[in-house]
């Protein structure tokens, strides 16, 4: 049975994560996945994150329903079913303006939204892979994958960079493929730091 | 600067030789004082909303918007000129209405069109506009001169709350202000027309052009190190500025369009088919419509685009150029418009002394059948019918046959030199070195004052509780 195994580390001050990601960074040991419970300014740019493609698929979207909503309205009124309207012409670009409009703006939003919660794991019926219970409380996460790639020296070197900058905990968690979820060791440090 | 001073002396010879009844030098004035007060009260209106909403990131550069207001004063003083010359008769910008005998006609049963002007005189009478129109204006300058006061050198957060009153005050009495001011200067040119959101339209409009003015500013101080602290992300903010008031723009022009254009009324529908039967206005409408809203659209939507500030630069100066054609389209037709016998829309238009002209125009009104929609109101309901076909292809057909009317019709492009009184055109409006050099005539005031009101003073005003918050400015 395949299962994956994280190492998480837990800070108890936003600062401290901040220093340990920009240290593991300059020593190119991958970071797989930083967990905050609120938005930490900078922390994107310090893990060198690119700039979300949300909004492309966001313009695609809206191209969509633009053009969707121009065609289908030509169509009806010039072709399937005219019908003449307080003597306007059959293709009343100006009238048609306002649909196109909002199904733009419908398909744009509707369409981000559903690429946004695929893409973050948020579809439905997906059962969310919770590394610990304080990250939506008082708890910063590091994670790091543990898999081939990573060697033990990796780890340790990680391990060593984490105390460093004054990690509370640091604790292996598995998840197996039917969810079932258990966890290894956890190693308690300092507590108390800041 | 010296080539604005050059243009502003230029701009008062040459319309001298060149224009007709003085009605281009005048025009000209009209439309320049209008666009460059919109720029300037968009200083304020930008302080006045960030000091509302708590924000601080503008704080760093707040005396370019101050010091863009002080213009306000030099649009005081040419609106009492333009007031003056409506009291005294230098000009007839607003011959429909300032001009008593021209609404005598009404009683002769000459056109519907004039007893509107009459239901509008309680409002809309010499009296009212020389209180009213160099009233709000002299009320818009003094606040610049409060705002500057009160919001140059904040040094607590008590003064930065007792300025929060003081921008209270003025977005209630710009919200009212701005929309009179509208009707009264400028939608007042034709007065048989109205639509009633003119006053946002004016306002989106020029708001675009003042935000473009500031981060020219801006990247022109920027060049110079005068804000080492200045960087892509307040630029960044002001390029979200420029964007969405675009777009706000385009909602408000396109919500005038769709409404009038679906509502089919005689009276409303008129301002766009004068507008559709001149080629430079034709021209002029979907070109402005081109700059301004799909050019900013799809350039400034990336996050990228508003960050490089070549091309930010590049779409601002398309922006101030784009909403000075804007107001071009607005401003220029009614007042040049030139009285013709064979023309009807045109009969009761502005020179007053031409009153022989006018007297022929009413016996071609009652005989002409082909006075669609442009007479104003009127029509019986055989017209009605008829004014509907016009409709139905209404950009194409009605400019066409209008033109079709006016075989000796001319485009008014150029210099404008040969225009003779004689000559039938229906506007005199062109797009020339006289519109050229009066531009950049209150392009150079305009900046010369503003430049010289930001030597006073530090640029960056170091005590005030905001500024590390908008040095540190980061998106």
């Amino acid at each position: 049975m395949a299962s994956e195994r994280f190492m998480i580390g837990l800070f108890s001050h936003e600062d401290n994560l901040l220093g340990a990601v920009r240290a593991l960074r300059e020593k190119k040991l991958e970071i797989t996945d930083a967990l905050t419970p609120f938005p930490v300014h900078g922390l994107e740019h310090e893990l060198g994150y690119k700039d979300s493609r949300l909004h492309t698929a966001g313009f695609i979207f809206g191209l969509t329903g633009l053009l969707f909503a121009l065609t289908f309205m030509t169509w009806i009124n010039t072709y399937n079913y005219p019908i003449n309207y307080g003597g306007k012409p059959q293709f009343a670009l100006p009238s048609f303006i306002p649909v196109t409009f909002e199904l733009t703006i419908l398909f744009a939003a509707v369409g981000m939204v559903i690429v946004y919660c695929v893409r973050n794991g948020l579809a439905l019926g997906r059962v969310p892979r919770i590394y610990d219970d304080r990250i939506t409380d008082d708890r910063f996460a590091l994670v790091f994958a543990i898999d081939e790639k990573r060697t033990a020296d990796e780890l340790n070197a990680i391990r060593d960079v984490l105390v460093e900058h004054g990690v509370a905990e640091i604790k292996a968690k598995e998840f197996s493929d039917d969810d079932e979820v258990f966890e290894s060791s956890t190693i308690r440090l300092n507590e108390e730091s800041k | 600067m010296g080539l604005g001073v050059l243009g502003i002396v230029l701009s008062f010879v040459l319309p001298d030789m060149s224009a007709n009844h003085y009605s281009r030098f005048w025009s000209n004035l009209l439309l320049n004082t209008y666009y460059f007060a919109g720029i300037a009260i968009t200083g304020l209106f930008f302080l006045a909303a960030h000091q509302l909403g708590y924000g601080g990131w503008h704080v760093l550069f707040k005396r370019v918007p101050l010091a863009m207001s002080r213009y306000l004063f030099v649009i005081f003083g040419l609106v009492v000129l333009i007031t003056a010359g409506l009291l005294l008769d230098w000009h007839s910008l607003y011959g429909h209405w300032a001009h008593p005998h021209e609404v005598a006609y009404a009683d002769s049963g000459m056109a519907e069109a004039d007893r509107i002007v009459v239901s509008k005189s309680p409002f809309l009478n010499k009296t009212m506009f020389a209180v009213i129109v160099p009233g709000f204006f002299l009320m818009w300058a003094l606040f610049s001169t409060a705002f500057t006061k009160r919001m140059t050198f904040i040094k607590s957060f008590k003064e930065y709350n007792q300025s929060k009153y003081l921008s209270a005050l003025f977005i209630l009495v710009f919200a009212v202000s701005m929309s009179v001011l509208s009707w009264m200067f400028i939608m007042s040119l034709d007065p048989h027309w109205y639509s009633t959101l003119f006053g946002w339209y004016n306002f989106a409009s020029y708001t675009v052009a003042g935000f473009s003015f500031m981060i020219l500013i801006l990247l022109y101080l920027r060049s110079k190190n005068s804000y080492p602290h200045l960087d892509e992300n307040h630029l960044h903010d002001l390029g979200k500025y420029l964007f969405g008031f675009s777009v706000f723009y385009t909602y408000l022009w396109f919500s005038q369009y769709l409404l009038i254009w679906y509502a089919n009324i005689p009276e409303a529908t008129v301002w766009y088919t004068k507008r559709m039967a001149e080629p430079l206005f034709k021209f002029l409408f979907f070109f402005t419509f081109l700059i301004n809203f799909p050019l900013p659209l799809l350039v400034l939507m990336r996050r990228d685009s508003k960050r490089k500030l070549k091309v930010l630069g590049f779409v601002a100066v398309m922006m101030i150029f784009g909403h000075y054609l804007d107001f071009y389209g607005l401003v220029m037709l009614e007042p040049n418009a030139v009285v013709e016998h064979h023309d009807d829309h045109h009969a009761d238009d502005a020179n007053h002394d031409s009153e022989e002209v006018a007297l022929l125009s009413i016996t071609e009104v009652e005989h002409s059948d082909d006075d669609h929609q442009v007479e104003g109101g009127h029509e019986g309901d055989h017209h009605a019918e008829e004014h509907v076909d016009h409709q139905e292809d209404f950009h194409g057909e009605a400019p066409e046959e209008a033109m079709a009317h006016d075989e000796h019709h001319e485009e008014g492009h150029g210099h404008g030199d040969g225009h003779d009184a004689e000559e039938p055109a229906t506007t005199h409006a062109g797009l020339g070195f006289v519109e050229l050099f009066i531009f950049l005539g209150f392009l150079g005031s305009f900046l010369f004052v503003t430049f010289r009101a930001l030597d006073r003073q530090d640029l960056e005003n170091v005590e005030d509780p905001f500024l590390k918050e908008s040095k540190h400015h980061h998106i």
